[in-house]
């Protein structure tokens, strides 16, 4: 790592996103180091596909290169790459909707590995294990519903059929889980 | 978080989650009215939810996606005369309008963007077809009173018959009209193509012509019928050549 890599490291994500505006790739680079574990964990978990995982991953530190469309007043640089990443997933699922991938999918869940990338991951590692450890103080159906939404893109009716339970009472478990999920990470947010 | 009772905190939950039935909706937009500092809290929980993927397992990234994409913010984009990209026009003056109408950010909206954009993405001739270095953008000014606030442009590619036209604030047409492109070819017109208006007057569509076009002359007009071979209707937008 050179001077110029040290010193970019230290800059906060709004800094890098203003130095990415002004055309500096290295800021682009920066950002790219800090969340695409981030960003292509989840998009392999939506999709269950090493290569289009890669190449959704792509698609999104591509779209934050191009695209203005970042407002840090609006939410963090990590919760913005996310949700487009999340959208973007669950829209390719979606169109290829093949009933073999979903089921391959799940098999291809129970094979990934540890990363060993040391250096730039250790605050990525930290607040992993943080969300990990408050989502394991959830009541068991409000975490199931919760990522049955998030990662599965499915609709509340669509749990509800899936779960064999009322409406009303998944929507309850998903927003008392998002309630719950928001106490435990309190003090990461505030 | 403390003194706002827990009937709204399931509001604020269900609205990040974008499961509000109409109702709560309406209820929850008049408590925002009246206390716009549940928005703060609104946030939080967004950006709860946009977390969870930190959970997942880590997995090893693919080493040489950092140069991919590194390599391909190389590749420059297509710039319009006007110095505004042509994309981004078109769909962030969708996303303002929808924000305006929703008075605030949500994570719904974000999803609505991300899936116009996702739409967009997956076009991806159109993509490839704004990219090539020989990609013209080609300025329609509206001619009519009828379309007086229409702008936008057409994307023409040399040796391609694909053009994209982008325009804005295009009226909504009745039941049965439709726009026409027309390019001229040797004194005559040529039908590109016919699309509609949306609600939203943005037009973002991809035309075939019949034929390679050599002429840059374009012009749109409104006609009554799906099936025209020659301009019949008011001519309200032309290329500014």
């Amino acid at each position: 790592m050179d001077d110029d890599e040290n010193r970019r490291s230290t800059l906060t994500d709004s800094e890098l996103v203003a130095a990415m505006r002004t055309g500096d790739a290295a800021a682009l680079a920066t950002l790219y180091d800090r969340y695409s574990s981030l960003v292509y964990r989840l998009a392999l978990r939506i999709l269950s596909d090493a290569e289009e995982a890669a190449d959704l991953t792509q698609d999104v530190f591509l779209a934050l290169w191009r695209g203005n469309r970042y407002e840090a007043n609006r939410g963090s640089l990590s919760s913005f790459l996310t949700t487009l990443t999340r959208s973007r997933a669950i829209d390719r699922l979606r169109s290829r909707s093949s009933k073999l991938r979903f089921l391959q999918r799940w098999s291809q869940l129970m094979t990934t590995q540890s990363s060993s990338n040391p250096f730039e991951v250790a605050s990525l590692e930290q607040r992993s294990e943080f969300v990990r450890e408050a989502l394991t103080q959830l009541p068991d159906k409000q975490r199931q519903v919760l990522e049955l939404a998030y990662y599965d893109g499915l609709s509340q009716s669509e749990i509800a059929t899936q779960l064999e339970a009322p409406l009303g009472t998944v929507k309850s478990w998903s927003r008392q889980g998002l309630l719950n999920l928001r106490k435990q990470l309190q003090s990461l947010l505030d | 978080m403390t003194d706002t009772p827990e009937s709204m905190h399931e509001l604020l939950a269900g609205y990040a989650l974008g499961d509000l039935s109409p109702e709560e909706a309406e209820a929850l937009r008049a408590a925002l009215a009246e206390q716009p500092e549940l928005a703060t809290e609104l946030q939080k929980l967004q950006e709860v939810l946009a977390a969870m993927p930190y959970a997942l397992p880590e997995v090893p990234v693919p080493t040489e996606l950092r140069s991919q994409v590194l390599k391909a913010a190389q590749v420059p984009t297509i710039r319009p005369r006007s110095g505004r990209r042509i994309l981004p026009i078109a769909l962030s003056s969708v996303a303002a309008i929808a924000a305006l109408a929703f008075g605030l950010d949500n994570w719904r909206l974000r999803e609505q963007l991300a899936t116009t954009q996702a739409q967009v993405a997956s076009q991806k001739d159109l993509i490839a077809m704004l990219q090539q270095p020989t990609t013209e953008l080609v300025t329609l000014k509206s001619t009519d009173e009828m379309a007086a606030d229409a702008t936008g442009n057409v994307v023409v590619t040399p040796g391609d018959q694909g053009v994209i036209v982008a325009l804005q604030n295009l009226p909504p047409l009745q039941t049965g009209q439709y726009y026409y492109l027309w390019v001229e070819e040797n004194g005559k017109k040529v039908a590109c193509g016919k699309f509609t208006s949306t609600g939203t007057g943005n037009v973002l569509v991809k035309l075939v012509l019949p034929t390679v076009a050599t002429s840059k002359n374009l012009a749109i007009t409104v006609e009554n019928s799906p099936q025209m071979s020659a301009p019949q209707g008011p001519m309200i937008m032309t290329s500014t050549l």
